[in-house]
């Protein structure tokens, strides 16, 4: 008796589980094949017009479309031709990837209109990176234009945004040459910043959204497209509050900048030796910096200690000699001279022109006297720029690579 | 329904006629009378040879009852007959039994074993079983001799188990060359080895061996009980044991362990485990089992600790890919896709590009394709079995994908999985994964990762309610028992394992004292 009533058990265990399977599951299914992989989306303004007919009629509602108008161009992956290694016998080899555009006023309805357009369902769990345009970047606030990948559950934190200079799409166009799909080998130059300091720190949506809500300024990478090749150097400056865009930093600007933040890993400093007017290059190995606040009554000043250990990589001077005390000093004045100066510029740039802060002095301020940050606050970047700031450059040149010497007598 | 009772009936009769065969006849002093009672019971049959002879000299009729090939004919007459018939001329000035009896015991003491018995059942299972009896005129006592002639296996190296390390020899069908392949491994007094006989027909002998003082006598007992409860007409196998004792019958789980290997066997006795061992197969039960023994070899204990320690975390590692793979490939690729990195993503997408199923059914299809093969392999004689596997393996697996019925991927998961069933130690085991890793396809193909972790949860659940013999099957995992965890997923140096496992309740807790 007692067996045959856990054989019951067993059985209604069995129906119970089979009914779940088929009542409960399976609406989220969808197979990984029938999805259409999104990696990459572009933002724009638009550029024909297009539309303007329907433009007109909905401006009779009164909405502001000129501002509100927006391009969106998508990567979907098409993994069909991502998955054939090389193009197979001779056929022609079909592009690994494939940009929809479509225009719209927010970007959930963009999105939505892709589902019309697309034979996979566009899945953006997998999207990588964010590219907006410059002029975009400077009509509208971020904070506004973001607004609907922070909020959708299906994205992640960690998509990086940059912002073109020019027409965003054009960086979604170019095909590369050793990756197959444009966006994957944009995100392969970010991982370059171990050798050099050119590019701007690659910001993750997460960590773009912390700053907009503090208020503080920051920077973008920047992109910029050459014909049939990209470059990501530079960098766009946000200013916090407004959140939109005021101005670009150039390649030494933003080296500047990133002397500051001590995010160097690896880069190189040209300059000219005094002497022999022969360039000289100092690579960069290590870096260190360390922003100290004095707050002497009122006034508020800065001090930025920057330490850096590399080597000497190149040297043009005939008579040049590393095993030389005389010439290592020489060089290192030089170095450390082309340094300062670089850094004073960006610097100025940012401080003067921008009167923004980018470089994390109001957080040093913020760390070791709070109650100074408090009465400033407010309008901290317009209070930055009037503040003095002294940067003290050490440089040790350790190494001078595998060769000292171009004469024969020390080898 | 008349018939259903008519055969009702019939068992009945049947049963009536076992039970009245179970009572007592004792021996009676005509040897005529006995010839006769035993002619009657297992005459019949005409392997049965009854030999009656006279003692020369002395007109005492005598008659040897043997089966023929069963019992050894050269010793029956070089050992039993000649010197009866040649030595004891005179055995007729003997008078009285004992004298008579102790003079063919002398005659005979080339023998092993001879023992007197009083009833005839006592006679005729000995018979049965290959001895000989000796019957003599005017006397109430019957001589069982022992003399076993039928053919028995060399030990040779256990098929099913094959060790780099280690002896080479293995159990065989015999149960007294088993007792002795132990009792040479373990000299101690206290190696007891209790028989009995099981199966109504059958007749079995079934060893109960123990470390008497060693193991948890309240064990002991259960395993003992347990067996003399059996109530079946045959016994085959250990396996018809292992499913008559276990504790619960429903689980997919084995919950006796069962070796080919002496060795092991052995280093399990000292440990506080009870052996069965059956006549006629070469399996023995250790009784009671862990889940933890079932991803442990004997060889563990042979190789260095540390090599031997990767392996059993590798075991582990093993168990859960044979049966949570294929399912995690299911739920991941038609549920959670951002779960994966997108390279992989791309390229499982790409290389699904065109197969008609639905994951889930794709690995369902591979899945009973594997074990087909794997069914074919083993029952088809070895060299064209090997030649299924090729085809299996090659040619199916390298067509499928090109016909586009299958992903690459999916060949490379079902492989992985079949290899990691294929590489737990214990086959028991092994099965019990394999089996299990249906359903949980089902559930990861219904539910993803969430059906997943219920079936994960569900067969915990199972695992912690279940016992072997009292003893937790978890155990030492569940209850917790630190200091076993020596022996369980690391083997830690032999030097520094002192204690037996305590889950075992062992007379003698301590290994060594040093």
């Amino acid at each position: 008796m007692g067996r045959n009533r856990y054989f019951i058990g067993i059985i209604f265990a069995f129906i119970f589980l089979i009914n779940a399977g088929i009542m409960v599951g399976c609406w989220d299914q969808t197979e990984i094949e029938d999805l259409g992989i999104i990696v990459g989306v572009a933002i724009d303004k638009p550029k024909t017009a297009e539309g303007k007919e329907e433009e007109k009629k909905e401006s009779e509602r009164n909405l502001s479309y000129e501002k509100h108008r927006l391009t969106v161009t998508q990567q979907f992956v098409v993994s069909q031709a991502m998955g054939s290694k090389e193009s197979s016998a001779g056929m022609p080899s079909q592009e690994a990837y494939s940009n929809v555009a479509s225009e719209g006023n927010t970007l959930f309805q963009i999105a939505s209109q892709f589902s019309t357009m697309s034979s996979r369902l566009p899945y953006y769990k997998h999207l990588k990176a964010i590219i907006i345009s410059e002029e975009i970047a400077k009509s509208l606030n971020l904070e506004q234009l973001l607004n609907f990948f922070l909020r959708e559950p299906e994205m992640t934190r960690d998509i990086q945004v940059m912002i073109s200079k020019g027409c965003a799409r054009d960086v979604l166009e170019v095909k590369p040459i050793k990756e197959r799909l444009p966006v994957l080998a944009l995100l392969s130059l970010t991982e370059n910043e171990k050798k050099t300091a050119r590019m701007a720190e690659k910001l993750m949506l997460g960590n773009m959204s912390k700053k907009m809500a503090n208020g503080s300024s920051f920077l973008i990478p920047r992109v910029v497209t050459y014909g049939d090749s990209v470059q990501l150097a530079g960098a766009a400056v946000i200013k916090g509050k407004e959140n939109t865009m005021i101005g670009w930093l150039g390649e030494e600007e933003t080296e500047a900048i990133n002397w500051i933040l001590g995010k160097i890993e690896g880069s190189a400093v040209e300059t000219v030796d005094k002497e022999t007017k022969e360039f000289l290059v100092y690579e960069v190995k290590e870096q260190r910096s360390q922003i100290k606040p004095k707050v002497e009554g009122e006034k508020i000043s800065f001090v930025v200690e920057i330490e850096s250990e590399g080597g000497l990589g190149e040297d043009w001077l005939i008579s040049g000699d590393a095993f030389e005390e005389a010439f290592m000093q020489r060089a290192t004045e030089a170095i450390r001279e082309e340094i300062v100066s670089i850094i004073y510029d960006g610097l100025t740039k940012t401080q003067k022109e921008f009167k923004v802060d980018v470089a994390g002095f109001g957080k040093q301020l913020y760390v070791q006297y709070p109650e100074v940050w408090e009465k400033v606050k407010e309008n901290w970047d317009e209070y930055f720029s009037t503040v003095p700031v002294e940067v003290n450059v050490e440089i040790h040149v350790r190494e001078f690579g595998m060769k000292g010497s171009k004469s024969m007598q020390h080898e | 329904m008349f018939r259903w009772f008519k055969n009702k009936k019939k068992k009945g009769e049947a049963s009536q006629k076992l039970k009245s065969s179970k009572d007592v006849t004792s021996i009676s002093k005509n040897l005529k009378t006995n010839l006769q009672v035993i002619y009657q019971q297992i005459g019949h049959s005409s392997d049965v040879i009854i030999r009656s002879f006279q003692i020369e000299n002395s007109k005492l009729e005598a008659a040897v009852v043997y089966i023929d090939g069963l019992a050894d004919e050269q010793v029956i007459n070089d050992q039993i007959l000649k010197p009866v018939l040649l030595e004891l001329r005179k055995i007729g000035d003997v008078r009285g039994e004992k004298a008579l009896r102790d003079e063919l015991k002398r005659a005979m003491t080339t023998l092993s074993k001879i023992k007197t018995a009083q009833q005839i059942e006592s006679c005729i299972s000995h018979i049965l079983s290959g001895g000989t009896v000796f019957f003599v005129d005017s006397s109430d006592e019957a001589l069982l001799l022992s003399t076993p002639g039928w053919e028995t296996r060399v030990p040779s190296e256990p098929t099913s188990e094959p060790y780099i390390r280690g002896a080479r020899e293995g159990f065989v069908e015999t149960l007294t060359d088993n007792i002795v392949l132990l009792r040479r491994r373990i000299r101690d007094p206290d190696f007891t080895v209790d028989i009995y006989k099981v199966g109504r027909r059958s007749k079995t002998d079934i060893a109960v061996a123990y470390i008497r003082g060693l193991a948890n006598q309240e064990l002991v007992d259960e395993v003992k009980r347990r067996i003399e409860q059996i109530d079946i007409d045959m016994i085959q196998e250990t396996g018809y044991i292992e499913q008559l004792i276990e504790d619960n019958f429903l689980s997919p789980f084995p919950q006796v362990l069962a070796t080919e290997r002496p060795d092991k066997v052995a280093g399990n006795l000292l440990e506080g485990f009870v052996a069965i061992i059956v006549d006629n197969t070469p399996f023995v039960l250790i009784a009671p089992a862990t889940l933890s023994m079932f991803l442990q070899t004997g060889e563990d204990y042979y190789e260095r600790w540390m090599f031997s320690s990767m392996l059993r975390i590798l075991r582990i590692l093993i168990s859960f890919i044979a049966l949570f793979l294929p399912a995690i490939y299911v739920a991941l690729v038609s549920f959670h896709q951002n779960l994966i990195p997108m390279d992989l993503m791309i390229s499982i997408a790409a290389n699904r590009e065109g197969v008609p199923f639905p994951s889930l059914v794709e690995a369902l299809i591979m899945e009973m394709t594997i074990e087909i093969l794997r069914e074919a392999g083993l029952r088809l004689p070895k060299p064209i079995g090997q030649a299924v596997g090729i085809v299996g393996g090659l040619v199916i697996g390298e067509a499928a994908v090109r016909a586009g019925i299958v992903s690459p991927i999916m060949v490379i998961v079902v492989a992985l999985t079949a290899i990691s069933s294929f590489a737990l130690p214990e086959y028991a085991m092994g099965i019990a994964i394999r089996m299990l890793r249906f359903p949980m396809m089902l559930v990861a193909g219904a539910l993803g990762l969430y059906g997943i972790m219920l079936g994960y949860i569900m067969i915990n659940v199972h695992l912690v309610k279940l016992k072997s013999f009292g003893i937790d099957y978890l155990a030492p995992y569940v209850p917790y028992r630190l200091r076993n965890w020596k022996d369980l997923m690391i083997r830690a140096p032999i030097k520094k394992m002192r204690q037996r496992p305590q889950m075992m309740k062992t007379q003698d807790p301590q290994r060594k004292d040093s």
